[in-house]
């Protein structure tokens, strides 16, 4: 195993995910123990522990789930950032749809109907 | 019949005199240079007249035709009013006094007076020399519908319009 391998596993290990990295063809290394389940104290009646199991069920606070952040991310906020900062011609051409001619500052106007000139 | 009564005289609107004056100065005019010279004529003389009724200062397009219409009402000249699009401005003038003024079979150059008008109230405005009015069609003109002219603001590109009529 080369160095670099070496230093990815112990990276996997300062991480406590020492079994999610392995060479190919390498076996799994064995399932991590499980960790031993408390006894609920017996002092409930008979007809008590379903429902309790149940209203735990309902209360149990909602883990967090600690997605990585996907590399798509930079990318999505880039596409928004180009949404609301749009160049050029397009926004040229949105902000003359947006604005009624009646209304936009008549130098505006003048120079819109200038522009058009090019266009046959 | 003494200075003070003819001075009174002198002073008394006759709209009647001038509008048989026009129509013979028309038709002289008719005779002498072909259409486009007399659109021209009849072009700078819509400029004076402009120029004689300054508009103020207008922020849009809507207050520009609101008080141009004023004026073309108080002035006796019918009415206007504007629509607009990306492209291109259209002036809808109202009871146009062409008829009255310079007869029922004036010429279409007659127009001209005021594209130079609405063309000098634009470029007073701040309407570059790329920009022009040319008048584009006549609606009515039948013995129910009165006759409404539209005039089109745009770039000369679209118009057609020589160089040396200005916006």
């Amino acid at each position: 195993m080369s160095d670099s391998r070496e230093d990815i596993r112990n990276l996997f290990q300062a991480q406590g995910l020492s079994g999610g990295y392995r060479e190919f063809g390498e076996r799994p290394t064995a399932p991590r123990p499980a960790v031993p389940v408390q006894p609920q104290p017996q002092q409930q009646t008979e007809s008590e522990p379903k429902a309790r199991r149940l209203d735990l069920v309902r209360s149990a606070p909602e883990k967090p789930q600690d997605t990585p952040p996907s590399p798509l991310k930079g990318l999505f906020e880039r596409l928004a950032e180009l949404d609301t900062h749009k160049t050029g011609v397009t926004k040229a051409a949105d902000d003359a749809a947006a604005v009624d001619p009646m209304h936009m500052p008549l130098a505006d106007l003048f120079e819109l109907l200038e522009s058009q000139g090019g266009r046959q | 019949m003494n200075d003070a009564t003819l001075k009174y005289l002198e002073g008394l609107p006759r709209d009647a005199a001038a509008a048989s004056t026009l129509r013979a100065l028309c038709g002289v005019l008719r005779d002498f240079g072909d259409s486009e010279q007399l659109r021209s004529l009849a072009y700078e003389a819509g400029r004076k007249l402009a120029e004689e009724r300054p508009l103020g200062e207008c922020a849009d397009l809507a207050a520009f035709a609101e008080a141009a219409d004023r004026s073309f009402r108080e002035s006796g000249w019918g009415t206007l009013r504007a629509e607009a699009d990306s492209e291109a401005v259209d002036f809808w003038h109202g009871a146009p006094p062409l008829a009255a003024w310079f007869g029922a079979d004036h010429g279409e150059w007659c127009c001209g007076l005021f594209e130079g008008v609405l063309a000098e109230w634009l470029r007073q405005m701040g309407a570059g020399e790329m920009l022009a009015v040319r008048h584009v069609s006549e609606d009515g003109a039948t013995d129910e519908v009165a006759v409404t002219l539209r005039y089109r603001f745009a770039h000369r590109a679209k118009l057609r319009v020589a160089q040396g009529s200005r916006a």
